[in-house]
């Protein structure tokens, strides 16, 4: 089953002769395992695609299927339930909530899924010591770096053991040595973990990361093709 | 959601302590209100309780003690004894007079004791309560008065022989007076303000009540605890409204402050309930976080208004011996009801505000 399938979808903004077509006709399928990078210039519409993907955003045309489930109808609690469940992000600027350690914010999606705040709590130590951050998960976010914090949003991103993470521009503010970190992790959740990896970014470093890249401008897709990512995915592929 | 809420408001421990200081405020000012309209309740029927009787005899049209005159013929008692069932029947003469002390006026309700009479002053604190006549006994309220000084009641002198202490209920305060003099100083001799009458053990008030009204012409006899009752309902009646609206600005303003101070939280943190919303939390579950805050707001605003209520009523007592204030278990646990209801209602808006946050804003940097 696919993990994700975009089906001619469309997003417009606006009425009459304001209407704004952010993204046009776009059609992508994402199989499980497979890191796909969207690129293009700023206003390209890549992000309003990755908000549809991630159903933050409604098409005003076509479709997209999350896994099986097709999106459109859903209610706004169902597809709140969908990204609880289903989908992992991680921002550029990180996004963690400024009140909680690193541990509480790994703790808010298992928490608000209903998880015990014992066993919440266990599994966010749990991984975010796999994520380098064991000496770091009482620290709140102002007290991290930048690397450190974006290793705490894909922690909180992974908590729940979505089958597709959306990351949007995750490097941008980082050194190239944690962008380099970062990619690598993406690599290796992507194939270690058989989850689908959609990656929104400028960053041509990313290139390396990607399985397939798609550039998009005006809000169409418009090139296609393969991305260098077993040059450097540290998971050995058969 | 709780961890989220807790931390939220610990994060920005200034705005929290003003939202408390807020709720606490208006949690005394109800607090106080309430105390104040209780302790008159209470103490405004206290005396008339300690005054032995079964049953009041009153002018028709005359309710109670203190806002209506009743005047009744003094010649009417030996009718009264004269019904079955009755034990003892006492006159009581009691009127509100001006007693002037140190060129000051002070309202009283001037009560006729001494041999014959039924009232007796309450707890005296200092001189006597054997007085002769031309002398008075006060309460401590009234401010200035010393024993053996001179004050005037009516007009006519009188020397201050004792002081009592619970003699005051803010809307008036006792002073005793021999019966003579209040015969003199009221113009009396034939008329009595009330006849109170114990019944006979075993007699049926409500018969004897009849009876009584049958025997003396435009009377009204009313059971102790129906003239208590009607001169309690002076405190219901004129202070009750007035409290009550106060108790609700009261409300109005704590629950203003919480609602406030959340929806400048809210507006602060609209990226992180935007986050919030792009992780998969429901809108059920963010207006749950703001509700928790505001409740949250609500209980210790309302535990230190409380504490301070009763510490600063503590402090008006001793400073303020007039000041009456008595506050039942019952009425804080309402008001801790109310409190809660008040920072249910302060979350409204702050909550709707939520709807209109956009998650696909996360992704603006």
């Amino acid at each position: 089953m696919r993990a994700i399938t975009v089906h001619n979808v469309s997003k417009i903004y606006g009425k009459g002769h304001a209407a704004v077509k952010a993204v046009q006709d776009v059609t992508l399928a994402i199989e499980p395992g497979e890191i796909v990078l969207i690129m293009g210039p700023s206003g390209s519409g890549k992000t309003t695609l990755l908000s549809m993907i991630g159903t933050l955003l409604r098409p005003t045309e076509g479709s997209i299927v999350v896994g099986d489930l097709a999106t459109r109808s859903l209610n706004d609690n169902q597809l709140a339930d969908l990204r609880l469940e289903s989908i992992g992000f991680i921002f550029q600027s990180f996004n963690l909530l400024s009140a909680l350690t690193a541990k509480q914010n790994v703790m808010v999606p298992l928490i608000a899924g209903g998880a015990p705040k014992r066993e919440a709590g266990k599994r966010a130590e749990t991984l975010l010591t796999r994520l380098g951050l064991g000496e770091r998960i009482n620290s709140l976010p102002a007290d991290l770096s930048g690397g450190e914090k974006q290793r705490v949003a894909i922690a909180r991103a992974l908590i729940n053991e979505p089958k597709i993470i959306l990351a949007d521009e995750p490097t941008a503010n980082l050194d190239s040595e944690t962008g380099h970190e970062v990619a690598t992790l993406l690599c290796e959740i992507a194939c270690n973990e058989n989850r689908a990896v959609v990656i929104v970014s400028h960053d041509p470093r990313l290139r390396d990361v990607a399985k397939r890249i798609y550039t998009i401008e005006d809000g169409k897709l418009i090139k296609e093709e393969a991305g260098g990512h077993n040059k450097i995915c540290p998971v050995r592929h058969t | 959601m709780f961890l989220i809420a807790s931390r939220n408001l610990l994060q920005e421990k200034t705005r929290l302590l003003i939202s408390v200081i807020g709720v606490a405020f208006s949690v005394i000012l109800i607090v106080f209100l309430v105390g104040v309209y209780q302790g008159l309740n209470i103490e405004l029927g206290k005396y008339i309780a300690t005054i032995p009787s079964d049953l009041w005899v009153a002018q028709e049209g005359s309710k109670n003690l203190y806002d209506s005159t009743s005047v009744l013929p003094a010649a009417a008692q030996p009718d009264i004894e004269a019904v079955e069932g009755v034990a003892s029947v006492k006159p009581f003469q009691g009127r509100q007079a001006a007693v002037e002390v140190n060129g000051k006026e002070y309202r009283a309700f001037v009560v006729a004791t001494g041999e014959g009479s039924p009232a007796q002053p309450p707890n005296i604190v200092e001189g006597t309560a054997d007085m002769r006549s031309g002398e008075i006994i006060l309460d401590r309220v009234v401010t200035g008065a010393k024993l053996g000084q001179e004050v005037t009641v009516g007009g006519k002198p009188f020397t201050v022989a004792g002081i009592t202490e619970g003699g005051n209920v803010l809307i008036v305060s006792y002073a005793f007076v021999m019966a003579e003099d209040a015969v003199r100083l009221f113009r009396s001799s034939e008329v009595v303000n009330y006849f109170v009458v114990e019944t006979e053990d075993g007699a049926d008030t409500s018969a004897v009540a009849a009876a009584i009204e049958s025997a003396v012409p435009d009377s009204k006899v009313r059971g102790v605890s129906e003239f208590v009752e009607n001169s309690i309902s002076v405190v219901k009646e004129v202070f009750l409204p007035i409290i009550s609206i106060l108790s609700l600005i009261g409300g109005i303003v704590g629950m203003t402050v919480i609602g406030l101070t959340i929806y400048t939280s809210v507006l602060e943190k609209r990226r992180e309930y935007g986050v919030l919303k792009a992780l998969g939390i429901r809108n059920g579950q963010l207006y749950k976080i703001v509700l928790q805050q505001s409740l949250l707001t609500s209980v210790l605003g309302y535990a230190v208004g409380g504490l301070m209520a009763f510490g600063l009523m503590s402090l008006a007592t001793r400073l303020a011996p007039a000041f009456i204030a008595e506050v039942r278990p019952i009425d804080m646990g309402w008001l801790f009801v109310a409190t809660l209801l008040m920072g249910g209602l302060a979350a409204f808006l702050p909550a709707r505000r939520l709807t209109k946050i956009d998650p696909a804003e996360v992704f603006k940097s």
